[in-house]
C-alpha cells in the first residue's frame, strides 16, 4: 500500500533556549513533546493516534500540518518533505478539524464568508460558480443550504463542527486530521459527526487521521492505530489486533480502564 | 458541557442553539443607554458642525464695556470677562474640543493596536522590547508625565496630540496584544495558516474584527478622559490658548470672576460632563450588551 | 434482611427550576429519593439540566433561576465539582484548605488535630505518603491529584450525601478509572448517598446502582441501571444508547478487511 504521509523519527521539543533567548521572551522549562515517533498513514486508510493529555498527539499532528518545528526527523508527504514553509498546493492536501466548536469558526464571518473565502483565495472554483460551490460542501455535511447566511453565535456545537468539516473539504484535501473533533459534543451529536466522517471517506476518497483518548471512537471509525504516551508510540497496529490483543501494558491498561456499559452488579 | 472544559467556564445555561439564557444584566437596558449616549454626541457633533449658523454672534468679538453682562434677549447666558457673547462661545468650543478629544483618542488608538497586533502575533523581541518600554512608560503617573511633555513642546494642538499619543498607546498596545495572543491558538486562526492565508488577511479578516470589542469598549472610556483632560490641560494654561472659544480655557479665564458671575465657570463645566456623560452611556451600553456569554 | 428502612437522607419532589426574568421553565417535575448507601446517576446531555437541578438541591444554582418544589436533604451534604484545576484556591497549600474545611465542621478543635484530620483524609482518599503532599500547592499537582483532595475536602465535612457534578468529565481515562473506584469504595465505607450527575451513560453505570435520564429539563426514565440500560422504556433513552459506540460496536458484524473504502 502507497503511504500517503511518512513521519520519520520526529522529534519536537519545547522552550529549550538559552539565556540569551530567555531574555527576548523565549520560554525556559525543556519539554520534549514528540519523541522519536516513526508511522505511516497509508492512502485512503483511517488512523487513529490515542493518547492521555501530554501524551503529544496533537503536537505530533499539528507538525504535520506545519505548526511546529521539528527539532529533529522528517515529515514526508507523498514521498517529499514537508518543513513549515510549505507551497500553497502542499497546504490544501492536509487540512484539520480542531476539538472546540466554540473557537473553530471566525465568529465575525457568517458561514458563506468563511467557505468562499476559501474557494477564492486558492482559486478552486471559477468566482461566478464559488456559491455553487460553498452549496454543495454544506449538503456533503448534511447541513441545510441556508445556514450559510449564519453566524456562528447562533448555531450548536455539532452545527459548528459540521461547518468545520465543510471548511477542511472545501480544499479538497487528501488527508484530514480530526483532533479530537468530537469530544465537545453531545453523544447523540457525536455519533453523528463520526458517521459523517464515516461517510466522507466514502465520498471523497479522504484518508482519515483521529486524534483521541477515546478507545471505542478509534475501534469504530479506524482501521489502524497507535498509543503514544510520553511522546512515544508504545503501540502500533492494525485496530482489530490492538484491541483484541495489546502488546504494551500501557495499552492493556487504557483498554481495561474504559468504563464499560454494564451494571454495577454485572448483570448486562 | 459534554467532555470539555475551560478553565473559568461558570455553569453556562444554553438552550438548543447555544444561545446564553442568562446574562448578567439586561440586554435591553444596554441597548437604551448605548442609545441615549449616541444622541447626546450626536447632538453635540451637530452643534459643532453647525455653530456657525446656530451661533448668534461672533465667539471672538469683544465688547468690553458690556462684559459680565446677564442674561438677556440678545445674549441668552450673558457675556464673559471681555464682552463676548457666551453662548456663542458654548457653541463654537465644540468644533474644538470634539474634534481634538475625538483626535487625540484615535490616534494612540491606531499605534497602539498595530503594536499590539506585532506585538501579540509575531511575540519574539519586538514584543519584548515594547513591554519593557510600556513597563517604563506605565511607571510614570499619566498626567504628569504629559504636562511635562506638553509643558515642553509648547502650547497648540500638537503639543496635546504627540502627548496624548506618546502616554496613550500603551493601554491599547497591551489590550490589543492580549486579545490577539488569545485568539491566536483559536481553531479559526489555524484553519486561516494551515489553508496557506498570508499574515495580512489572517491579521486584518480574522484576527483584528474580534478584537474590535474589546478596543471599542475601552475607546469610549479613554474619549471621556480625553474630553476632560483637555478641559484640564487649556485650564491650566497649557494646550489650547485663548482667545479661541474653548471650554477648558474658558473656564480658567472665568475663574477670577467666580465671585461676580459664577455662571461663566459652571457653564463650561456642565457642557464637558454632558459629553463625556454621553460617550460614557456608550460605552455602558456596549458593556452590557457583550457582558454575559 | 429484615432491618428497617432508614428514612431517606434526600428526597426530591416536584422539583421546578423557573428563569425568574420570563418564567422560562428549564427544569420541570423532577422527583427522586434516595436512601443511605445508595447511589443514583442522572444522565443526560448538554441542557437537560441535570446540573442545575443537582446545584439546586443544595441552592446553589445560578441566582437568575427560582426554585419550586420540596427538596429534603440532610444538612451534611458535600458536593464534588467538574473542573479541579478551577476549584482549588492557589494561594493556599492543600492541607491547610482540607484541615480548615474539616476544622469548620468540628468546632472546638485544634489546628493541630485538623491538621491530622486532613493527613488522614489524604489518605483515605488514596493519596501516597499524605505528610508531603498536605504542603503541597494546587499548580504542583495534577487533575487527578487535585480532585482526591476536593473529595477528600468534601469528605471533611462527614457527609450523609454525596453530590457529585461530573467529577471526572476532565480527567485522562486512567485516573478516572481511579476516582471512580475511590468514590464506590467511600460510599461502601462511609453508607453515604450518591448522586452523580455525568453526560456519560458508561460512566454511571460503573459507579450507580440506579439511573435517572434527563432531556429537556424532564425525566425520561429511571430505574436500576441494568433494567435501564437492557431493557429502556422511553425512545430516548434508546437514542443514547444507539448511539453509544460500545454499543454500535457490538451489534456490528465482524470488520471486513479495508480496502481503502468505508
Amino acid at each position: 500500500m502507497t503511504a500517503l504521509l511518512e513521519i520519520d523519527h520526529l522529534t519536537v521539543r519545547f522552550g529549550h533556549h538559552g539565556l540569551g533567548a530567555r531574555l527576548l521572551g523565549r520560554a525556559a522549562n525543556p519539554v520534549v513533546a514528540v519523541d522519536d515517533v516513526s508511522l505511516s498513514v497509508p492512502l485512503g486508510s483511517a488512523l487513529g493516534v490515542v493518547g492521555e493529555s501530554g501524551s503529544g498527539k496533537s503536537t505530533l499532528m499539528r507538525t504535520v500540518l506545519g505548526l511546529h518545528q521539528p527539532d529533529s526527523g522528517e515529515v514526508r508527504y507523498r514521498g517529499e518533505r514537508l518543513g513549515v514553509s510549505r507551497t500553497l498546493a502542499t497546504r490544501r492536501a492536509i487540512q484539520m478539524v480542531f476539538q472546540d466548536p466554540g473557537t473553530t469558526l471566525n465568529p465575525a464571518m457568517s458561514v458563506e464568508q468563511t467557505l468562499s473565502e476559501l474557494l477564492r483565495v486558492h482559486r478552486i472554483v471559477k468566482p461566478e460558480d464559488v456559491d455553487g460551490r460553498v452549496g454543495q460542501l454544506l449538503e456533503l455535511v448534511h447541513l441545510p443550504d441556508d445556514i450559510r447566511h449564519s453566524r456562528p453565535s447562533i448555531m450548536s456545537g455539532g452545527q459548528k463542527q459540521r461547518v468545520a468539516i465543510a471548511r477542511a473539504l472545501a480544499l479538497e484535501p487528501e488527508l484530514i486530521v480530526a483532533d479530537e473533533a468530537t469530544s465537545a459534543l453531545d453523544v447523540v451529536v457525536q455519533s453523528n459527526i463520526l458517521d459523517l466522517l464515516n461517510e466522507l471517506r466514502c465520498t471523497t476518497q479522504v484518508t482519515l487521521v483521529c486524534i483521541t483518548h477515546d478507545l471505542d471512537l478509534v475501534r469504530y471509525l479506524c482501521d489502524a492505530a497507535v498509543v503514544m504516551r510520553h511522546g512515544r508510540v508504545v503501540e502500533s497496529g492494525s485496530v482489530d489486533q490492538m484491541f483484541d490483543s495489546p502488546h504494551d501494558p500501557y495499552t492493556r491498561e487504557l483498554i481495561d480502564s474504559a468504563p464499560k456499559l454494564g451494571a454495577v452488579d454485572g448483570t448486562c | 458541557m459534554t467532555g470539555y472544559s475551560k478553565p473559568g467556564d461558570a455553569l453556562q445555561l444554553r438552550d438548543g442553539r447555544g444561545m446564553a439564557l442568562a446574562r448578567a444584566r439586561s440586554g435591553r437596558s444596554g441597548r437604551l443607554k448605548a442609545r441615549i449616549g449616541v444622541g447626546i454626541v450626536l447632538a453635540y457633533v451637530v452643534v459643532a458642525i453647525t455653530a456657525p449658523w446656530l451661533a448668534p454672534h461672533d465667539p471672538l468679538k469683544q465688547d468690553v464695556l458690556n462684559a459680565l453682562q446677564g442674561s438677556s434677549r440678545a445674549h441668552l447666558l450673558g457675556t464673559d470677562e471681555l464682552g463676548r457673547d457666551e453662548l456663542s462661545r458654548l457653541l463654537y468650543g465644540a468644533r474644538i474640543d470634539l474634534p481634538v478629544a475625538a483626535l487625540v483618542t484615535f490616534l494612540p488608538c491606531l499605534i497602539g493596536t498595530a503594536i499590539g497586533v506585532v506585538c501579540g502575533y509575531v511575540g519574539g523581541w519586538f514584543d519584548a522590547l515594547i513591554g519593557r518600554i510600556s513597563d517604563l512608560l506605565q511607571a510614570f503617573p499619566t498626567y504628569i508625565l504629559m504636562i511635562v511633555l506638553v509643558f515642553s513642546l509648547g502650547p497648540g494642538v500638537r503639543s496635546l496630540l504627540i502627548a496624548f499619543t506618546l502616554v496613550g498607546w500603551v493601554v491599547y498596545a497591551r489590550l490589543v496584544r492580549v486579545e490577539v495572543l488569545r485568539i491566536r491558538d483559536s481553531g479559526y486562526v489555524t484553519a486561516a495558516v494551515t489553508a496557506g492565508f498570508r499574515a495580512p488577511r489572517i491579521i486584518f479578516r480574522h484576527v483584528l474584527p474580534n478584537t474590535i470589542r474589546q478596543t471599542l469598549l475601552y475607546l469610549t472610556s479613554d474619549l471621556v478622559f480625553a474630553v476632560t483632560a483637555l478641559a484640564a490641560f487649556s485650564f491650566l494654561g497649557f494646550g489650547i490658548q485663548q482667545p479661541t472659544a474653548e471650554w477648558g480655557s474658558m473656564t480658567a479665564a472665568a475663574q477670577p470672576y467666580l465671585g461676580v458671575k459664577a455662571s461663566l465657570t459652571v457653564w463650561p463645566g456642565i457642557v464637558i460632563t454632558v459629553l463625556a456623560f454621553g460617550f460614557a452611556l456608550i460605552g455602558d451600553g456596549l458593556q452590557n450588551r457583550k457582558g454575559g456569554r | 434482611m429484615e432491618s428497617a428502612r432508614p428514612p431517606a437522607v434526600l428526597s426530591v419532589e416536584n422539583l421546578v427550576l423557573k428563569r425568574k426574568r420570563d418564567g422560562k421553565v428549564l427544569v420541570e417535575d423532577l422527583s427522586f429519593a434516595l436512601d443511605a448507601g445508595h447511589t443514583l446517576g442522572i444522565v443526560g446531555e448538554s441542557g437537560s439540566g441535570k446540573s442545575i437541578s443537582l446545584r439546586s438541591i443544595v441552592g446553589i444554582q445560578p441566582s437568575v433561576l427560582g426554585r419550586e418544589g420540596n427538596v429534603a436533604c440532610t444538612p451534611r451534604t458535600a458536593m464534588v465539582f467538574q473542573e479541579p484545576a478551577t476549584a482549588l484556591n492557589p494561594t493556599m497549600r492543600v492541607g491547610a484548605f482540607v484541615a480548615r474545611t474539616w476544622r469548620m465542621h468540628h468546632p472546638r478543635t485544634t489546628r493541630a488535630e485538623a491538621r491530622a484530620a486532613a493527613v488522614s483524609l489524604f489518605d483515605q482518599v488514596g493519596i501516597i505518603d499524605p505528610e508531603r503532599r498536605v504542603r503541597a500547592w494546587p499548580h504542583e499537582l495534577s487533575g487527578g491529584m487535585k480532585q482526591r483532595i476536593m473529595i477528600a475536602a468534601a469528605l471533611a465535612t462527614d457527609p450523609e450525601v454525596l453530590l457529585c457534578d461530573e467529577p471526572t468529565t476532565a480527567l485522562d481515562v486512567r485516573v478516572q478509572a481511579q476516582i471512580l473506584n475511590l468514590l464506590r469504595r467511600l460510599v461502601a465505607e462511609r453508607n453515604m448517598a450518591m448522586v452523580f450527575v455525568s453526560h456519560d451513560l458508561a460512566v454511571v453505570s460503573v459507579v450507580c446502582e440506579q439511573v435517572l435520564v434527563m432531556r429537556n429539563g424532564r425525566m425520561v426514565e429511571s430505574g436500576p441501571v441494568g433494567q435501564v440500560l437492557n431493557n429502556p422504556s422511553a425512545g430516548y433513552t434508546r437514542e443514547l444508547l444507539a448511539a453509544n459506540l460500545t454499543r454500535r460496536l457490538e451489534i456490528r458484524e465482524p470488520r471486513q478487511q479495508k480496502d481503502g473504502v468505508g
